[in-house]
């Protein structure tokens, strides 16, 4: 008898309908096979089924069962087959029936005969959506993240059990309402409070302004003088994800099944760091099927990138592109897959080997010749893409030997957070109708002339800045959008002087 | 146990023979072996050569004779027929087909057949 059960594979973002053929032969030798290019994971599928049936209270049929992934010609890959497998089986048995409306099976069986989490089910809501699939039957811990998508009932399942029940009318499953749409994740936190970093007024100061306009932001100074502590402090200035952000990014962390049992929507901005080992796919994304990388699972939020110079640099290289595109599209022999990718970068080093260059306190020992070629490590191209450069100076004693008074009157995180995400609502107002575009940092050149427009006093500061530090095309425009940041975060409707001016000293340290 | 084993297999393959020849089937050789492997049965049906792969198993707590059946097991099988071709030539050039079979037996306790399968052309 010949059953057939609807699931789904992930290509990249991509949602495929896949159509599971199961058939118990009445002839021919018993066996169990699964075709239609199953990797590993999907061949496993076999024992779980086999096992998690039995631990049911079926017996697996002794007669010859073939399944079938339809379309044949895409990789499967992933445990998501198991359930739409199981549930073949027991139809062709004739132990349960199935729903008579279209539905989704997806997930992972322990061998229990449990449910497991299983990763993509955020995805597979919007293919059901998409392909006017009414019901979804989905493990319990994935059933949140699916619920965020309306129009679709999710039927949380815990057990096989449970599932043969339901469909048989003997004990129904409710389907989920999520009572609230939003769960926010705890996950990313920032490590340190701004109010706990010491002196480094200016560096603050560009913290603030690189997280309201999304920019891209430099650091350099000698070890030791809390490059990493502020570039760790950035969460916590960071306002969350508005809706829109929030489900772009939740796809990517669904997909690759970042999202913990029992999560749904990731409302808090992305941090990640990657060490200097990181692999080229690792930080871009790839893999035979491709896979989406740090920059990728950075999205709308901060890849922090400490010792930018130790970094390979094929590595590096390899940003450039995606960091002027806002996503990244990887082709393998398999097929091509497009990832989105607006993060900001936030990058950290030594301004030299020993690290103590143009400190006032240590003398540097490094050669001409060995500075030379530890600046050389990091490319003209990728620090013109990089809108703020700044300079952390080594904090002298003073500055942190201070009383308990005034340590209190350092300004908190949280003060910070809130002037950041006024700025950020002025950008989403200005970009409501331009799609893709959520931060300053994301405007096109099409869109910075429209959307920025200078005044003759201003123009003529530009014109003399840019003739004078013989600045490229590029960081013509970053510099408008940083000074369109400085204008949001002081409240203002037009650029003045005083901005382009500030967005100009974080310009000017790579000019000279 | 290895001699009880031994035993186990010697019913099972005195019961898969009586049962092909009560289908018609025509013996040829039992117990073929060299030191790469044995085949049970071999047996001639309809002109063909089959080659029967006969296995027996006391209850079925712990698994159908059938799944014990591995693709390796079919594939050793394979290639003792090859062997036997090589060496009964003349035989194998009067009936150039030949096949896989296996035979399945659940013993009980008594040593007796408790249900008897036959699976004609393994793949």
């Amino acid at each position: 008898m010949l059953t057939k059960v609807l699931s789904a594979a992930h290509f990249g973002l991509k949602t495929i309908p896949i159509e599971v053929e199961v058939n118990i032969a009445k002839k021919g030798f018993p066996g169990f096979s699964i075709i239609g290019l199953p990797n590993k994971a999907v061949e496993e599928a076999k024992e779980r089924v086999k096992t998690a049936l039995a631990n049911s209270g079926f017996d697996f049929p002794q007669a010859k069962v073939i399944i079938n992934l339809a379309p044949a010609d895409l990789p499967k890959e992933g445990s998501c087959y198991d359930l739409p497998i199981a549930v073949g089986i027991l139809r062709c048995m004739g132990e349960i029936k199935l729903p008579e409306e279209k539905s989704f099976f997806y997930g992972e069986l322990s061998l229990d005969g449990g449910l497991r989490h299983t990763k993509g089910a955020f995805l597979l809501a919007i293919a059901a959506k998409d392909e006017g699939i009414k019901k979804i039957f989905i493990p319990l811990d994935s059933a949140n993240e699916a619920a965020v998508v309306k129009g679709v009932s999710v039927f949380p399942i815990k057990s096989l059990k449970e599932l043969i029940f339901h469909l048989n009318d003997l004990a129904l499953i409710d389907k989920l309402k999520l009572s609230k749409p939003k769960i926010v994740l705890k996950g990313v936190k920032a490590e340190f409070d701004l109010s706990e970093i010491m002196g480094q007024e200016q560096a603050k100061r560009a913290l603030e302004i690189a997280a309201a306009g999304g920019h891209n932001l430099f650091l350099q100074g000698p070890p030791g003088a809390g490059k990493t502590m502020l570039a760790r402090a950035l969460p916590g200035i960071l306002p969350s994800l508005n809706e829109e952000e929030s489900l772009e990014v939740t796809k990517i962390y669904s997909v690759t099944g970042n999202i913990p049992p029992g999560g749904s929507l990731i409302t808090n901005r992305p941090f990640r760091t990657a060490h200097h080992t990181v692999s080229r796919v690792g930080l871009i994304g790839g893999g035979s099927q491709p896979h989406p990388g740090e920059i990728s699972l950075a999205h709308h939020g901060v890849l922090f990138l400490d010792e930018l110079p130790e970094f390979s640099r094929s590595t590096l290289e390899a940003l450039r592109q995606p960091m002027e595109d806002g996503m990244i599209n990887i082709s393998r022999s398999a097929g091509s897959a497009q990832f989105p990718s607006q993060f900001m970068l936030v990058a950290a080093a030594n301004p030299c080997p020993c690290g103590f260059l143009g400190d006032y306190k240590k003398v540097c020992r490094c050669s001409p010749r060995q500075i030379n070629r530890y600046q050389s490590k990091l490319s003209g191209p990728l620090m013109d893409r990089i809108d703020l450069h700044l300079n952390v100076p080594a904090v002298g004693v003073g500055k942190l030997m201070v009383s308990e008074k005034k340590k209190k009157g350092l300004e908190k995180s949280s003060v910070v957070r809130k002037r950041v995400a006024q700025a950020r609502k002025r950008q989403n107002h200005r970009f409501a109708k331009t799609k893709g575009v959520f931060v300053n940092a994301n405007m096109r050149n099409k869109q910075v002339n429209k959307f920025c427009p200078l005044s003759l006093m201003v123009q003529r500061l530009l014109k003399s800045a840019v003739a004078n530090y013989r600045l490229s095309a590029r960081a013509y425009f970053r510099l408008i959008k940083i000074s369109r940041t400085i204008a949001d975060l002081g409240g203002e409707k037009e650029i003045t002087e005083a901005h382009l001016a500030e967005s100009l000293q974080y310009r000017m340290r790579i000019e000279e | 146990m290895k001699q009880f084993n031994y035993q186990k297999g010697r019913v099972g393959e005195e019961a898969a023979k009586n049962y092909l020849t009560k289908k018609g089937f025509k013996i040829i050789a039992s117990n073929f072996h060299t030191r790469f492997g044995e085949i049970d049965l071999i047996m001639i049906d309809n002109g063909v050569l089959v080659f029967v792969e006969v296995k027996a198993k006391t209850g079925e707590n712990f698994g159908s004779p059938e799944e014990m059946i591995t693709s390796k097991k079919v594939i050793r099988v394979k290639n003792m027929a090859k062997v036997f071709i090589q060496k009964n030539q003349v035989l194998a050039r009067k009936h150039p087909c030949w096949r896989l079979d296996a035979v399945c037996l659940v013993l009980n306790k008594n040593q007796e057949v408790e249900r008897i399968r036959h699976y004609e052309n393994l793949v």
